[in-house]
């Protein structure tokens, strides 16, 4: 994950394309779809959301 | 401590009450002041700190300094200008852009030794040690990408083969008034539904939601390449979509081609979007992944 604020940052959490799908869909403002409905996102894991 | 923000230039208004002390720091950076203004102009990233109040104090001030450091912090005398700076440090520490690149079927350590700019960006920006794909081949794994489930599917035929139902994330950005696309690398026209050359439709996941076909024709469209077409004018504009996916054709992905030659490919086209003003801003954040390399425990995986 690239962003200018982050800085070396290692993220632990075990992730998956759910928690992508589901950090799109809270940042265009919906709720996350389907099997992704209660991951909090690949954003949130990176503290970007 | 005060709120930071990345810019490429920016225009703040000087005044008499309430002044506050701003402090720019970063490479190439040159303040300009004039009247009861001031503007940054960046030749890279730079820190805008908003360090505190200093009523009383006169509106004026510029200073420039190279990337070495040996000029001081420029500061200039500013009236407050919450409203501006407040809402672009926002955006710094919270992307309201996502561009997501994906590449194909390499796991992590082969991925360390074998692209090393990718690896060296991972390590400076930011890295997810345990992220997996949810199963094999691609298509269910882009599908999950794109509607938050495999939909079943367990093939990688075409959109013809699984026509899905509901929506997807590019349509609900849509419907949340957000801007949504696809750049698809080798892809001939819009929304493309079958394989050409070296452009993969599986690799295509808003090809398989019927329901917004109307929409994939227009936002789902050929990327050109980092010289010239649609990703490179809207990375230059500033119009980056609110999601958008970068599809490379099976050779820069990895797929069919060499790590080494998908990491140049990954390094042409970071190099245009972090010179592009929503990098700069602070707008947009950059996700690269693979679709299918590392399972989760318990899961087969495929040589």
């Amino acid at each position: 994950m690239m962003h200018p604020s982050l800085h070396k940052t290692r993220v632990r959490q075990r992730l998956d394309h759910h928690d992508l799908s589901a950090g799109v869909s809270r940042l265009v403002g919906g709720s996350p779809l389907r099997g992704a409905a209660h991951r909090r996102g690949v954003l949130a894991a990176f503290g970007l959301a | 401590m005060g709120d930071q923000v990345a810019t490429e230039s920016l225009r703040l208004n000087l005044g008499g009450r309430g002044a506050q002390a701003v402090r720019v720091t970063g490479p190439g950076r040159t303040m300009r002041c004039w009247g009861r203004s001031v503007q940054l102009v960046a030749a890279g990233a730079v820190l805008l700190t908003v360090v505190g109040a200093s009523p009383g104090r006169p509106a004026a001030a510029g200073a420039t300094g190279g990337p070495s450091g040996a000029a001081p912090a420029a500061r200039a005398l500013v009236e407050p200008f919450t409203t501006t700076v407040a809402s672009r440090s926002r955006a710094a520490k919270r992307p309201s852009k996502l561009l997501v690149v994906v590449l194909e079927n390499h796991d992590v350590s082969r991925t360390r030794r074998e692209m090393p700019y990718l690896s060296a960006q991972a390590a400076r920006y930011g890295q997810a040690t345990r992220y997996f794909g949810v199963t094999h081949p691609s298509l269910p794994n882009y599908l999950t990408m794109a509607g938050g489930s495999t939909f079943g599917v367990r093939d990688d035929r075409g959109p013809g083969a699984h026509r899905l139902r509901g929506a997807s994330v590019f349509g609900q950005a849509l419907g949340h008034h957000r801007t949504t696309a696809t750049y698809a690398e080798g892809m001939r026209t819009n929304c493309q539904q079958r394989d050409t050359g070296r452009y993969a439709v599986r690799h295509n996941p808003w090809t398989y939601f019927p329901a917004e076909r109307a929409a994939c024709r227009r936002h789902d469209v050929p990327a050109g390449t980092p010289a010239r077409g649609a990703l490179r004018r809207d990375v230059r504009a500033g119009r980056l979509p609110t999601f958008s996916m970068l599809v490379p054709d099976v050779c820069n992905d990895a797929h069919d081609c060499s790590l080494a030659r998908a990491d140049r490919w990954v390094r042409s086209w970071l190099r245009v979007v972090q010179a592009g003003p929503d990098w700069r801003a602070g707008r947009l954040a950059v996700l690269v992944t693979f679709d299918e390399a590392t399972t989760p425990p318990g899961t087969t995986s495929r040589p």
